[in-house]
Parts: C-alpha cells; sequence; structure tokens
C-alpha cells in the first residue's frame, strides 16, 4: 500500500511537496478506505491541474526515484533534473521520500537524498512504523560534516552469522564506499545479496518488492500486460468486453495466425541487421511462444511441429469478420483503453498504479467509468490508483472524496504547489459541472452496465 | 536517530477540522447599467459582512467605459466574456500586447522585474509605466487583481433587464440558453432592475396589487422615468450622492428578498411575468461559509 510521498528539488518542485493517501474524517465514499498498521489508507488519488502546472512532473518523480532505487543512479539520465529556476538548485539535494505498507503489513518510511552535482547518493533511510507510532531506523546512511560516508543502526540482530553478513553489508556504504556503492541504494544492495531468506533481510527484501510491483503509465508508455492476451483466450474474452462496455465499436479481440513476414516487420532496418535479428529470433523460439512489439502491434511467435515459425497477431473485429483492425487502425481514446484495461486483470490484489494524464484521449465519462470500474473490480483487494488529470469533470464528490482530490498550482517563481481539496472545509468545492455529464450533449459514450454482469475478473 | 532529509513523521497526516480553511470566492456580475447597479452591488460588497455574508466571499460589478451604454443582453454577455477572457491569460501575455515600440520605451529588463516583483522598482518609474500602458489599453493593476482569485471557485453572472420595449422574447431566450450552456449564473429582472430596488422600498402586494400589470408595462412616464423608476424615485429620492446604499436599501434587503419570492424565479418564466430571482444571489452569498 502507498501511504505518501514528498519530493523536494526535483524538476518543478523545488521546497517539498507531499502527497497523502491518509483518509481524513470524511465520512463519503467509506469503500474507497483501505485499512493498514491502524491506518485509514485511501483507494485514490486523483491530481488535477492545468497545463504547464507540474502534474506530470509528480509522476515522473516517483518513475525518476524508483528507477534510482532500484538500478542506482547510474542507471537515470540526471541532467536538467534539479529546479533550474533557482541557480543553487543544482548543488541542493533532490530529496525523495515514501511512506509505504508492504505485503507483510508492515509500515515503513524510507526515502533518499541525491546530489546532482557530484551524482551520488546522499543519505537513504529505512524506518519501521510500528501501530503505535514508535519508530525503529532498520539502516540510516548519511555523510558527516568531514565529507566522511557512515551508516548506522538501531537494528538488534541475535543470529550471529545475520549479524556478521548485516554489518558487512552496511559497511560497504560506510568510510570506504566504492565510487559505483556511492551511487547505489543500500535497498537493492542487500536485496540482491542477501536473497531475502532470513530476518531483516527479508524485510528489506519486501520493500524492495514494493518499488518493483508499482505499475507507472505515461501517456506515451504502452503497458506491457497486452501480451498475455494474444495467446490467452480468456483474457482476450475479458479484454473485449471491456471494450464492448467501453463503446468502443469493437466487437471482440480476436488473435489471428498468419505467416511470419519478416520483410514487412524490419521494413527500413538495413539488411544485414534484418537477416541477423531473423536469426536471432528463429533460434530463440522454441515451444514457448516469444512476444514482441512492432509498431505498436504485438505478435506472438512460435514453431509448429514441421518448425516453421506461425506469428499470431491481435486484431479487433469492429463488426466485420473479413476486415479485422489491427492496434493502429484504432481511435486514440481506444488505444489509451489498450494501455489501461489491462490493468483490470493484471493487478495482483495489492498494486499501486500510477498513471500520468488518466484522461488522455479519453472522454471524461469514459474515463468517470474507468474509474467506477476500478472501484468495482477492486473492492475486495488493496489496489490503488493515483492519477493526474486535467479533466475538471472528474472532480466530482460523487466519484472521489475531497480528500483523495489534489491540486497542483504554479507559484509565482514557477515552482509547483502540491495541495489537497481537503485543506478547505468541506461543501465549498462542490464542482456543480454535472449539466454537461448528464447528457446535454449528444456526444457521450453510451455505457451498458449489463455488461459488467458477465464480466468476471 | 535522526535523519537531515526526512520530513517530520506527521508529514502525512491530514487536516483536521480545525485547520481547514474557507477559500476565497468572487462573483463576477456583468449587469446593463452603467450606474445604479453598481452603485448597488459596490454597496452590498461593502456592507457584506453586517448583511451576514461572509467577508470570504463578493460580488464584483464588472467596469464598462462610461461612454459605453450599449445594454442588450448579448452586450451583457459579451462583457463578461471579455473579463474572463482576460483573466486566463497568462501576466506574462503582457509582452505580447504591446508594441515593440513600448519594450523599447522601457526595457524588457524593466518590464520583466515589473511583473516579477514590482516594489524592487523606483515608485515614480512604476507609476509612469502604469499610466504608459493605460494609455495604450492595458490596465495591468486591474489585470493582475483579476488574477488573484480563485480560478476555481469563481463565479460568472449576468443581470438582465427583461426590458420589452427594447430586447426582444427570442433574444432573451437566446442569452439564458447560452449562459445554462456556458455555465454562467443569469439573473433576470423583469421588467427592470429598478423593480428589484422597490422591493427594498415598498410593500409591493399592499400598494401595487391591483396594478402588476403597470409593473409589467413600465410605460415610459415622463422624460426621465418609466413606472417603476419613478416609483423608486418617489420613495428613495436618489440624487447626485446616489441611491444611498447604506440608509436606503441596506436595512431592507431581507424585505426584497422575501417580496420577491412570491414572484418566478425561473430564468425562462421571468421572460413573461414580473418578479427578480437576484434573491437567488443574495441567499447563495449569505450561505457561503455556513
Amino acid at each position: 500500500m502507498f501511504i505518501g510521498f514528498s519530493v523536494s528539488n526535483y524538476l518543478s518542485f523545488k521546497t517539498a511537496q507531499t502527497i497523502s493517501m491518509v483518509a481524513s474524517k470524511v465520512a463519503r465514499h467509506k469503500e474507497h478506505i483501505l485499512k493498514g498498521n491502524r491506518k485509514k489508507i485511501l483507494k485514490t488519488g486523483l491530481i488535477y491541474g492545468a497545463n504547464a502546472s507540474g502534474k506530470s512532473n509528480l509522476v515522473k518523480a516517483i518513475d525518476f526515484s524508483r528507477d534510482i532505487i532500484l538500478y542506482g543512479l547510474g542507471e537515470v539520465d540526471l541532467n536538467k533534473k534539479y529546479f533550474r529556476i533557482c541557480d543553487e538548485c543544482y548543488k541542493t539535494p533532490g530529496v525523495f521520500e515514501y511512506r509505504l505498507i508492504t505485503h507483510t503489513g508492515k509500515e515503513y518510511s524510507y526515502g533518499i537524498a541525491i546530489s546532482y552535482a557530484e551524482k551520488e547518493i546522499l543519505s537513504e533511510w529505512l524506518i519501521r512504523i510500528e501501530k503505535n507510532g514508535a519508530e525503529t531506523y532498520i539502516f540510516n546512511r548519511d555523510i558527516d560534516e568531514n565529507g566522511i560516508n557512515f551508516t548506522e543502526s538501531e537494528i538488534k540482530i541475535k543470529d550471529t552469522e545475520e549479524k556478521v553478513r548485516w554489518e558487512i553489508y552496511l559497511g560497504d556504504f560506510g568510510e570506504n564506499i566504492s565510487e559505483s556503492m556511492k551511487k547505489k541504494s543500500i535497498l537493492s544492495d542487500i536485496a540482491e545479496r542477501s536473497n531475502g531468506r532470513q530476518g531483516i533481510f527479508s524485510e528489506i527484501l519486501d520493500v524492495f518488492i514494493w518499488f518493483q510491483s508499482i505499475i507507472i503509465i505515461f501517456p506515451t508508455s504502452q503497458y506491457s500486460g497486452l501480451n498475455q492476451m494474444v495467446e490467452d483466450e480468456q483474457i482476450r474474452n475479458v479484454f473485449s468486453k471491456l471494450l464492448i462496455y467501453f463503446d468502443t465499436g469493437i466487437e471482440s479481440v480476436e488473435s489471428k495466425l498468419g505467416q511470419m513476414e519478416f520483410d514487412k516487420i524490419f521494413d527500413g532496418i538495413p539488411k544485414e541487421d534484418a537477416e541477423k535479428l531473423k536469426a536471432r529470433i528463429t533460434n530463440d523460439i522454441g515451444d514457448d511462444p516469444v512476444m514482441f512489439k512492432v509498431n505498436s502491434q504485438i505478435y506472438s511467435l512460435r514453431k509448429d511441429d514441421e518448425g516453421n515459425i506461425i506469428t499470431t497477431k491481435m486484431m479487433q473485429n469492429h463488426g466485420n469478420k473479413q476486415d479485422f483492425f489491427e492496434y493502429l487502425d484504432e481511435s486514440d481514446g481506444t488505444q489509451r483503453l489498450f494501455d489501461l484495461i489491462p490493468l483490470f486483470y493484471e493487478h495482483n490484489g495489492n498494486s499501486v498504479i500510477f498513471i500520468d494524464e488518466i484522461d488522455r484521449s479519453l472522454h471524461t465519462n469514459l474515463t468517470r467509468k474507468f474509474l467506477e470500474l476500478f472501484y468495482k473490480l477492486t473492492e475486495e483487494d488493496t489496489s490503488q490508483i493515483i492519477a493526474t488529470t486535467h479533466d475538471s469533470n472528474l472532480l466530482d464528490l460523487d466519484l472521489v472524496r475531497q480528500d483523495e482530490i489534489w491540486f497542483v498550482k504554479r507559484r509565482r517563481d514557477h515552482s509547483s504547489n502540491l495541495y489537497s481539496l481537503n485543506r478547505y472545509k468541506e461543501r465549498y468545492d462542490k464542482k456543480i459541472d454535472k449539466e454537461y455529464l448528464l447528457g446535454r450533449y449528444d456526444a457521450i459514450p453510451i455505457f451498458d452496465d449489463g455488461m459488467l454482469e458477465e464480466i468476471n475478473v | 536517530m535522526y535523519n537531515r532529509y526526512r520530513l517530520t513523521s506527521t508529514v502525512y497526516d491530514r487536516e483536521d477540522e480545525t485547520q481547514k480553511i474557507i477559500p476565497e470566492k468572487r462573483v463576477f456580475l456583468s449587469v446593463e447599467g452603467n450606474v445604479t447597479e453598481k452603485e448597488y452591488f459596490d454597496g452590498l460588497s461593502k456592507n457584506r459582512v453586517k448583511i451576514g455574508i461572509n467577508a470570504k466571499v463578493d460580488v464584483e460589478v464588472l467596469r464598462r467605459g462610461k461612454r459605453d451604454t450599449n445594454s442588450a443582453p448579448q452586450q451583457v454577455i459579451e462583457l463578461l466574456e471579455e473579463y474572463i477572457r482576460l483573466r486566463e491569460k497568462n501576466e506574462d501575455d503582457i509582452l505580447q500586447e504591446i508594441s515593440e515600440q513600448f519594450k523599447e520605451q522601457f526595457s524588457l529588463d524593466f518590464i520583466k522585474q515589473f511583473l516579477d516583483d514590482p516594489d524592487k522598482l523606483p515608485k515614480k518609474q512604476r507609476n509612469l509605466f502604469v499610466t504608459e500602458l493605460k494609455k495604450i489599453g492595458y490596465d495591468i493593476n486591474y489585470r493582475q487583481y483579476l488574477k488573484k482569485y480563485n480560478d476555481e471557485l469563481d463565479e460568472f453572472a449576468v443581470l438582465i433587464d427583461r426590458d420589452m420595449q427594447t430586447h426582444s422574447e427570442s433574444n432573451m431566450l437566446e442569452c439564458i440558453k447560452y449562459c445554462k450552456d456556458n455555465g454562467y449564473k443569469c439573473y433576470i429582472a423583469n421588467p427592470c432592475f429598478e423593480f428589484w430596488l422597490l422591493m427594498h422600498l415598498a410593500d409591493i402586494e399592499g400598494e401595487f396589487g391591483d396594478q402588476l400589470y403597470k409593473i409589467q408595462e413600465n410605460k415610459k412616464v415622463s422624460e426621465q422615468h418609466t413606472f417603476v423608476s419613478k416609483e423608486v424615485s418617489d420613495r428613495a429620492h436618489h440624487g447626485k450622492g446616489g441611491i444611498n446604499f447604506a440608509k436606503k436599501y441596506l436595512p431592507y434587503i431581507d424585505k426584497a428578498v422575501i417580496q420577491a419570492k412570491k414572484f418566478p424565479d425561473d430564468e425562462y418564466r421571468l421572460v413573461d411575468n414580473i418578479g427578480c430571482n437576484l434573491w437567488r444571489l443574495i441567499e447563495e452569498l449569505k450561505m457561503y461559509g455556513k
């Protein structure tokens, strides 16, 4: 579960800006509340802001810091990521702080501070938070006033072997830290080295896995969950039904067998490279299908009994079985749904999903329906969605709670300010923007709620 | 143990009721008349706390050029939309709106500094800049004033007279629909704003119960007056000093609201029936913050 995130000195964020999923005392939409470590946690965070307010930067900050935490500073582009309007910010640390609950139900505060100038992790902490609020530093990493790296811990380990290993691991981030370790998080280092077999190591691995499991969807990203669909008929059926539900004009999603047209797929690639790729693909294919995506079209490749390569591709039936549509034939809105729908069957019951511009290419009502469907299908689990939007029609208290609504505003100094609707007294912000949604205009998609009955995800 | 980069443990706690704030809100009102309406609403605004209206909410009558007496309902909406457009512009747009010559005269650095933090500039230069800008039709103080307010919350409204002599019925209906489609509040006074004023000054049922048709016709009774404006004038004696809001109207707002409620309040019904739905605005303002 995701409880909160704070960021400072990253892109448009100058001073620390915080988003919190902790529920306030608002009585509406009790079904949006999850329970964890004696806290009430919200299912949704909807971040609203005008263009250029910085709302996308929040999702970018999560993506950026997650990459650093999992893969190290060497794997991210640090160039001009600090708050560039201020001259000193290049030399100011960027700080990313998370509050989370792992799948074991334990709550942690975890954070890193990085230096854009030195390109190293300056500080890192992992703190366990007990039900009564008591805090235990599992580890704390920093650099002292003499420029010496150090680590410390409040964890008492009885097992001698475990204790020795713990000290060795932390020691690698101490006084004699190597250049490569300066770019690495303790979290990823210990998760990888210890295999999380016991005690404290398994706790660290759990936090690491939490970061691994975050799903982040950008307007340009295509969700890889689509791949299964080509091969799995059951998933294809669910997908088809959801597409009908969302009134896309698609009647079914089919997979279509065909010959492998390497020439067409590799069009534009130098011939020699194409030959090499062809050879590699041919060799890689065994009994299990291999998935790949070219120009957004997903293919699945396998060998038949005679060793011929058979391709299967996903195509959409719009009512004419003689003429199926490819992915790129679909409207922008439908393409966006292809990115989003897999979330409904891919989520493993406790996903944290960040979506930048959830309304991109989607009609107001469609986005709304998407959220409603999300609540319905994840009723029993702890999945959460944190999404940015510039569709003010979503800021409707019939859909979300006021503590789930966030605004990003650009301040006079050009930095982004993040605050919740919850800071205002109740009632004053109720958006009365429903006339449009109530069907004043004809151009709203029609939803067939009966469809939902048939979907069993 | 302590980490200097970590925020406080309570940073993810949510606001409790005592920490919550009431956001500021403005109702921007576009009206037909140049003088009386403006005076009335300025008075309302000034005395709003006395009336029991939260100081966080206010009414602002949009300014109209002195010689602009064009009062067709469409014009009232146009005035409103011109202001909405101005509001949505970025402050930096000033650079696009002024001529190169003007930029040279004051230098780009000066203008940027002015936008950024005018207090750092000498007062004399500042004033000169503002005056010169006004001469070319750019009222920077008003632009910045408009930006101060809450984009999310502000409301836009028009107040139109159902003046049978000049406004056709189809014209009225069009305007009402246009306002509804665009989310503007539409207040209508039938036959005219002075009828709303009269509701402060007279017992409509008792004094005019058998003459309501006269109010509806609102014929011209003299060079200066129509039937209704004459009735208002006889009671309130508007002089050169204005309508004397504090004395003549402020104490009687509730009376006007009660009387107005006896007439139709639906915009479409107000096209054919006398009445005025401004009481809705008054009640809305009073409800804010409660």
